[in-house]
C-alpha cells in the first residue's frame, strides 16, 4: 500500500484514465451508467411520490386511476399544513431539541472518544464494551422504563427530557466514530503544539479539532436524522402541545376521522427540507468520514 | 477527501491489516506514528474525567431502566401495579418459561431472524454493488443518484411507510397498476397482505429502501480509498475481476463492510415501525416480528413482564451478534 | 423496645401521609376563589380541529368559578394516545381529565386508574344514551361521563341511484335495496370492473355485527349462574348474521373484499360505489377536500336508515367519546367540575348543531326529525354495543372477530370459523386486561 502512496485525492474514480482497455472501459461504463440510472429511479420515486402527493389535489392522491404526473397543480396542501396550530411552535421546539442534543452528543462523543483513543486506562475496554451493548436495547422495549426514569429525573414535559433521551441515542455510535478520527491524528502534531506554548485543551481545540470536522460532520447528521424524524418518545414525554416537535405536530392531520393525507404530504415536504440541505451540506465530508471511523474501529 | 482537506501527514490507509495478522497485498505497517507511544499514561484522572459526562448520561438513561427491566421479567406487572404503585407479586422464571412454552414465540422468533438474514443480506449485498458500480458511473449519474440516496435518508419513517402502503394498496396502488397496463398481468384488486410472503415482500423493501442510503455512501466512501494503481497492477497482470476484487479491493473495505452489516443485523432484528405502520397499527399475528410481539404483549395484552422478558431475550439473541462486533472492535482497540 | 418506638413512629409516619393522601377534601373544601393550580385535561384533536369555541366557552365558565386555576388543555392523537396515558399513570404528570373511547374505558376502569363519578352533577344524567353510559359503569358504580356518540348509517350517491332505479330515494327494505343495488352495480359496474354497488369491506366487523344482531344474534352472553361471560357466535342465529354479512360482501362489494373500512370515505369520492354503511360524519368527508374528498360530490351524496333483514332497519354499532377524572389526581372535584360544564345542555346543543349526537336522548328527539340527522339519531334506540366485559379489549386488540370473518372470506365455513372465534374469545374475554 505505500507502493507510490498517492494522496487520497488522486485516487478518485475520475475516470481520466483512459488509456487502457479503452473499448471495455467504455462499454463498462455504459453499464454502470444504466445501473445507475436505475437505482436512481427505484430510490428517488417514493421521494418524488412525496412531493407529488403534496402539490396535487388532495382527492387525487388515492385515486383509483393512478396518474404519474398529477392533473393540475395546488398548494392548498401546503397551505392546510402551515395553518394547523402549533407549527411555529413545532419548529422552535425542533430546532432547540435537536440543536442541543446534536451539538451536545458531539461535544461528550469528542471528549469521551479523545479519551479512549489517546489513553490506555483501566476501565477503557469495558467502557467501549458498554457503548456497544446499549445499542442492543430494543427501543420500544425500553419505553416504560426510561419513560420512569425521566419522572424520576423531572424531565417529563421538559425540552431537556428529551434533549438527554436523544443525545444518549446517538452517543455509542458517535463516540466510536470520532474515535476513528482521533486515533487517525498523529499525536506529534499536538505535542508540537504543546511545545509551541497551547496546554492539552489549546492544543486540542487549535489542532486536533479541525482535524476532527469530518468524523463530526459524519456523527452530527447520524444525531440530527435520529432526532430530526423520532417521533414516539417525544410524543410520551412532551406534554403541552406548544411543545411537541415537528414530527409529533405531523400527527395531528390523522383524527378520528382519517388522515388528512395531502396536508400530511406537504408538511412531511417542507420538514425534510432543513434535514435534506443540512446533508448536502456536510454530506462530502461525512462519506470520508463515515469510513475512517469505521475503519478504524 | 479532497486533496484540499487538512494535511493529515502520512494518513494511515484503512484497512490496513492489523499487525501480527498475514498481510494481504500490501506492504508493511506504514511509517505512521509508533505504536506503543500513542498512549500514554498521564495523570491518572484524566481519561475518567473525560468520560465521565457519557458514562453519567448513559447511566442516568440506562441503568435504572434496565435494572427495573430484569425486576419486572420477574415479577406479573400489569398496568394495575404500574399505575397504583401496587406490589407487584414475583413469579420466579414463570415468564420465561411462559415465553418459551409458547409456540408463536419461536414462530415469531424464526421468522424475525428469517426476515432480519434477508433484509440484511439484500441491504449489504444491493449496497456493495451500488457502491462499486457509483465508481466508475459517469460524475452526472453518480451526483444524481446520491441526491436520490440522501433524500429517502431523511425521510420520516411514517411518511415512507405510508407512501409504500399506497404503492402496494389493492385498490388504487401504483404497483398493481403497473403489473397490470404496463406488463399485461392481472393484478387488478390483488391484495399483497394476504400472503405473508407477498407481505413481507413489501415490507422488505420499505427496510431495505430505507437503509440501501447509508450501506452505499459508506462503502462507496471506502472504495474511494482503494489505490487504483493496486487494482490496475492486479487487472494487468491477468487477474479477473473478481479475483481484483477479492485480492485487492475486498481487504480493505472489508472492515468497513463488517461494521456496516453487524449495525444493519441490529437494526432490522429490531424493526417494529414497517411493520406495525404499514399494517395500519394492527399487525395480524403472523406479520409479527420480534419488535411488534413484544408491543402485543406489553401493551396490549396487559403484561409488562412478559414484555420485559422478551426484550431480555431479545438483548440475549443479538448478544451473540455483539459478541463478535465486540470482538472486531477489541481487536482492533488492542493494537491501537 | 427501640424497635417498637421506630415501628411506632413509622405508623404515625404512615398516618401522617395517609393524612396528607386526603388533603384534596381539604383542598376541595377551600372557598373556589383561592383554589390555585392546574387543571390539565387531555381531549383528542377532533375538539381542537371541529368544536375549539366549545372548549372555549367550558374554560371561561370554569374560571368564573375557579379563577385562580388554569384548566391546561393538552390534544392528543389517537394513534399512541393509550401508550402515552399508559406511561403517563405510572409516573407522576398524569392529566386531571381524560377523554376516553366508549370501547377504551373499561381496561382503564378495571385497573382503578379512573375516578368515581356522581351522576348528579351532570345535565340530563336520568336520559344518558345507553350504549355510552354502559361503557362507563362497572360494579354499579359510575367511573366516566357520556361526552359524545356516532351511529353508522348508509349513505350513497343520489344521482347513481337516481339514474338507475329513477328515484334518487333510499329504498327502505332490504328486498328492494338489494334491487336497487342490482340496477346500480348492472349500469354502472359494466364499464367499471372495480365499481360496487354496495362498497361493504369483508373485514369491517361492525357491519358484520350489525347483522348479527339483527336476527338477534349476539357476540357473548353474561352466564349468571357461572359468572362468566361466554361466547355466542356459533349460535344459529348468529351464524345467520354472519353469512347475511358475508353474501353481500361477495355479491356487491367489487374491490378487494378483505379490506377493513379505512377506505370508505375514499371509495364514495372516487364514485367506485354506490352505497356505503359508514359513521354519519363519513357522508361529510366524502366531499370536505380537507378529508381527501371530492368537492364535485357537494349535494349528491345522502344519508338515510340502513334497511336490514327481516324488514327493519339494520341495528348499528353506537360509538363515542367518554370523559373521566384519574383517581390519583388532586384535583377530582375540579374534573368534575369541568366536566360538568363540558357537557351541560348548552355544549350538548352545540355539538348537535354540529350533527354529532348529543349524550342524552332528551337532545336526540329534535334530531330525529331533521333530515340530516335523522338517520343517525334514529340508529340510536336500537343500537348494540360490545359485551361490557373485563377482557373485551383483549379481544378487540387481538382482532378476533376481523380475522374470523377474513378466514370466511378465503373460504372457510361459517361453522368452523365462528367456533374457533367462541374459543379464543372465551380464553380471553374473562380475564382483566
Amino acid at each position: 500500500m505505500s507502493v507510490t502512496a498517492p494522496s487520497r485525492g488522486t485516487v478518485r474514480p475520475s475516470g481520466k484514465s483512459p488509456a487502457y482497455r479503452p473499448d471495455r472501459k467504455t462499454r463498462s461504463r455504459h453499464v454502470h451508467n444504466l445501473v445507475g440510472v436505475v437505482a436512481f429511479v427505484v430510490m428517488a420515486f417514493p421521494v418524488y411520490w412525496l412531493v407529488i402527493s403534496a402539490l396535487r389535489p388532495n382527492n387525487e392522491i388515492r385515486s383509483y386511476d393512478q396518474t404519474l404526473w398529477p392533473s393540475s397543480f395546488t398548494l392548498d396542501n401546503f397551505q392546510r399544513a402551515v395553518d394547523m396550530p402549533n407549527f411555529g411552535s413545532a419548529i422552535q421546539s425542533s430546532l432547540i431539541i435537536c440543536g442541543t442534543s446534536v451539538l451536545g452528543g458531539m461535544l461528550l462523543s469528542t471528549i469521551a472518544a479523545f479519551a479512549i483513543a489517546r489513553f490506555q486506562f483501566i476501565g477503557r475496554k469495558a467502557f467501549m464494551m458498554i457503548l456497544l451493548a446499549v445499542q442492543l436495547l430494543p427501543p420500544t422495549a425500553m419505553l416504560i422504563p426510561i419513560y420512569i426514569q425521566l419522572n424520576e429525573l423531572g424531565g417529563l414535559n421538559q425540552y431537556w427530557g428529551v434533549i438527554v433521551l436523544y443525545l444518549v441515542s446517538s452517543l455509542p455510535f458517535a463516540t466510536w466514530m470520532i474515535r476513528g478520527f482521533v486515533v487517525n491524528i498523529p499525536k506529534e502534531l499536538e505535542e508540537s503544539a504543546m511545545v509551541d506554548g497551547c496546554s492539552r485543551m489549546g492544543a486540542f481545540w487549535r489542532v486536533i479539532l479541525p482535524l476532527l470536522a469530518p468524523g463530526l460532520a459524519a456523527a452530527s447528521i447520524f444525531s440530527l436524522i435520529n432526532a430530526w424524524n423520532e417521533y414516539l418518545l417525544a410524543y410520551i414525554v412532551l406534554q403541552d402541545n406548544d411543545k411537541y416537535t415537528l414530527n409529533v405536530w405531523l400527527m395531528n392531520f390523522t383524527t378520528s376521522r382519517g388522515t388528512d393525507y395531502g396536508a400530511l404530504m406537504a408538511a412531511s415536504t417542507l420538514i425534510a427540507i432543513p434535514v435534506v440541505v443540512f446533508f448536502m451540506f456536510v454530506q462530502k465530508n461525512m462519506a470520508s468520514g463515515l469510513t475512517s471511523g469505521a475503519v478504524k474501529g | 477527501m479532497k486533496a484540499a482537506d487538512p494535511p493529515v501527514p502520512v494518513p494511515r490507509k484503512p484497512g490496513q491489516p492489523e499487525s501480527g495478522t498475514p498481510a494481504s497485498p500490501s506492504g508493511p505497517p506504514d511509517s505512521g506514528p509508533a505504536k506503543g507511544t500513542r498512549k500514554r499514561r498521564v495523570g491518572p484522572l484524566l481519561p475518567y474525567l473525560l468520560i465521565a459526562p457519557t458514562i453519567v448520561a448513559l447511566a442516568a438513561v440506562f441503568v435504572w431502566p434496565l435494572i427495573k427491566t430484569v425486576i419486572m421479567s420477574f415479577q406479573d406487572v400489569g398496568r394495575r401495579e404500574l399505575w397504583t404503585g401496587e406490589a407487584a407479586p414475583w413469579v420466579g422464571f414463570d415468564q420465561f418459561t411462559d415465553i418459551f412454552g409458547d409456540g408463536e414465540f419461536w414462530d415469531v422468533v424464526w421468522r424475525t431472524v428469517l426476515f432480519m438474514t434477508v433484509c440484511v443480506v439484500a441491504t449489504m449485498g444491493l449496497g456493495l454493488f451500488l457502491a462499486l458500480s457509483m465508481q466508475r458511473m459517469a460524475k452526472g449519474v453518480r451526483l444524481a443518484l446520491t441526491g436520490a440516496l440522501v433524500a429517502a435518508w431523511a425521510m420520516p419513517l411514517l411518511v415512507a411507510t405510508s407512501i409504500f402502503r399506497w404503492f402496494a394498496d389493492s385498490d388504487y396502488g401504483v404497483l398493481n397498476m403497473v403489473l397490470t397496463k404496463y406488463l399485461g398481468l392481472d393484478f387488478r384488486g390483488h391484495n399483497w397482505w394476504l400472503d405473508p410472503k407477498q407481505g413481507f415482500l413489501i415490507i422488505g423493501a420499505v427496510v431495505v429502501w430505507g437503509a440501501v442510503p447509508f450501506v452505499v455512501i459508506t462503502l462507496y466512501a471506502a472504495l474511494t480509498q482503494v489505490p487504483r494503481e493496486l487494482e490496475e497492477a492486479a487487472s494487468l497482470d491477468g487477474a479477473s475481476a473478481t479475483g481484483v476484487f477479492r485480492f485487492v479491493t475486498w481487504p480493505v473495505i472489508k472492515p468497513v463492510f463488517q461494521m456496516i452489516a453487524t449495525l444493519s443485523v441490529i437494526w432490522d432484528f429490531n424493526v417494529f415501525g414497517q411493520v406495525f405502520l404499514i399494517r395500519g397499527n394492527k399487525p395480524e399475528p403472523e406479520y409479527n416480528l420480534l419488535g411488534t410481539y413484544y408491543y402485543e404483549k406489553a401493551f396490549e395484552s396487559n403484561s409488562f413482564s412478559q414484555g420485559a422478558a422478551i426484550s431480555l431475550i431479545t438483548v440475549l439473541l443479538l448478544s451473540g451478534v455483539a459478541v463478535y462486533y465486540l470482538r472486531q472492535l477489541l481487536k482492533i482497540g488492542e493494537v491501537e | 423496645m427501640k424497635r417498637k418506638l421506630i415501628a411506632a413512629i413509622g405508623i404515625a409516619g404512615m398516618m401522617f401521609s395517609v393524612a396528607a393522601c386526603g388533603g384534596g377534601d381539604s383542598e376541595s373544601a377551600k372557598d373556589p376563589k383561592d383554589r390555585k393550580g392546574d387543571l390539565t385535561v387531555w381531549l383528542m384533536t377532533d375538539a381542537q380541529s371541529t368544536w375549539p369555541e366549545l372548549v372555549k366557552q367550558a374554560n371561561t365558565e370554569f374560571n368564573k368559578k375557579y379563577p385562580g386555576v388554569k384548566v391546561k388543555i393538552q390534544y392528543q392523537q389517537w394513534s399512541d394516545k393509550t401508550k402515552k396515558l399508559d406511561a403517563a399513570l405510572a409516573g407522576d404528570s398524569f392529566p386531571d381529565v381524560v377523554e376516553l373511547g366508549n370501547t377504551e374505558t373499561m381496561t382503564y376502569i378495571l385497573n382503578g386508574a379512573l375516578g368515581e363519578i356522581d351522576a348528579k352533577k351532570y345535565d340530563n344524567s336520568d336520559t344518558w344514551i345507553s350504549g355510552l353510559k354502559d361503557t362507563c359503569s362497572y360494579e354499579g358504580k359510575l367511573y366516566c361521563v357520556p361526552y359524545y356518540a356516532g351511529a353508522r348509517v348508509a349513505i350513497y350517491n343520489k344521482p347513481m341511484f337516481k339514474a338507475a332505479t329513477g328515484s334518487d330515494a333510499l329504498p327502505e327494505t332490504e328486498t328492494a335495496l338489494t334491487k336497487a343495488l342490482d340496477k346500480v352495480q348492472k349500469k354502472y359496474g359494466k364499464k367499471d370492473k372495480a365499481f360496487s354497488a354496495l362498497y361493504l369491506p369483508g373485514r369491517y366487523w361492525y357491519a358484520a355485527m350489525s347483522y348479527v344482531a339483527a336476527y338477534g344474534g349476539k357476540i357473548a352472553e353474561y352466564d349468571e349462574s357461572a359468572k362468566k361471560w361466554k361466547a355466542t357466535l356459533s349460535s344459529p342465529e348468529a351464524q345467520e348474521g354472519i353469512q347475511h354479512f358475508v353474501d353481500l360482501v361477495k355479491k356487491y362489494n367489487h374491490g378487494d373484499q378483505t379490506k377493513d373500512e379505512q377506505d370508505h370515505a375514499n371509495v364514495m369520492a372516487n364514485e367506485k360505489a354506490g352505497l356505503i354503511y359508514g359513521n354519519g360524519w363519513e357522508a361529510g368527508s366524502v366531499i370536505d377536500p380537507a378529508a381527501n374528498g371530492n368537492p364535485k360530490l357537494k349535494d349528491k351524496i345522502g344519508t338515510g336508515a340502513m334497511p336490514g333483514p327481516n324488514g327493519k332497519t339494520l341495528p348499528s354499532f353506537i360509538g363515542g367519546s367518554d370523559l373521566a377524572t384519574i383517581s390519583k389526581s388532586k384535583n377530582q372535584d375540579l374534573g368534575e367540575y369541568w366536566i360538568s360544564l363540558f357537557t351541560n345542555e348548552k355544549s350538548e346543543a352545540a355539538l348537535a348543531a354540529k350533527n354529532i349526537l348529543p349524550n342524552n336522548t332528551k337532545q336526540l328527539e329534535p334530531l330525529k326529525s331533521k333530515p340530516e340527522t335523522a338517520p343517525i339519531a334514529n340508529a340510536v334506540p336500537d343500537a348494540w354495543f360490545t359485551p361490557i366485559a373485563p377482557g373485551w379489549a383483549a379481544v378487540e386488540k387481538k382482532e378476533t372477530l376481523e380475522l374470523m370473518l377474513l378466514d370466511i372470506l378465503k373460504g372457510k365455513s361459517v361453522e368452523e370459523a365462528t367456533k374457533a372465534a367462541d374459543k379464543e374469545i372465551d380464553g380471553l374475554i374473562n380475564e382483566a386486561s
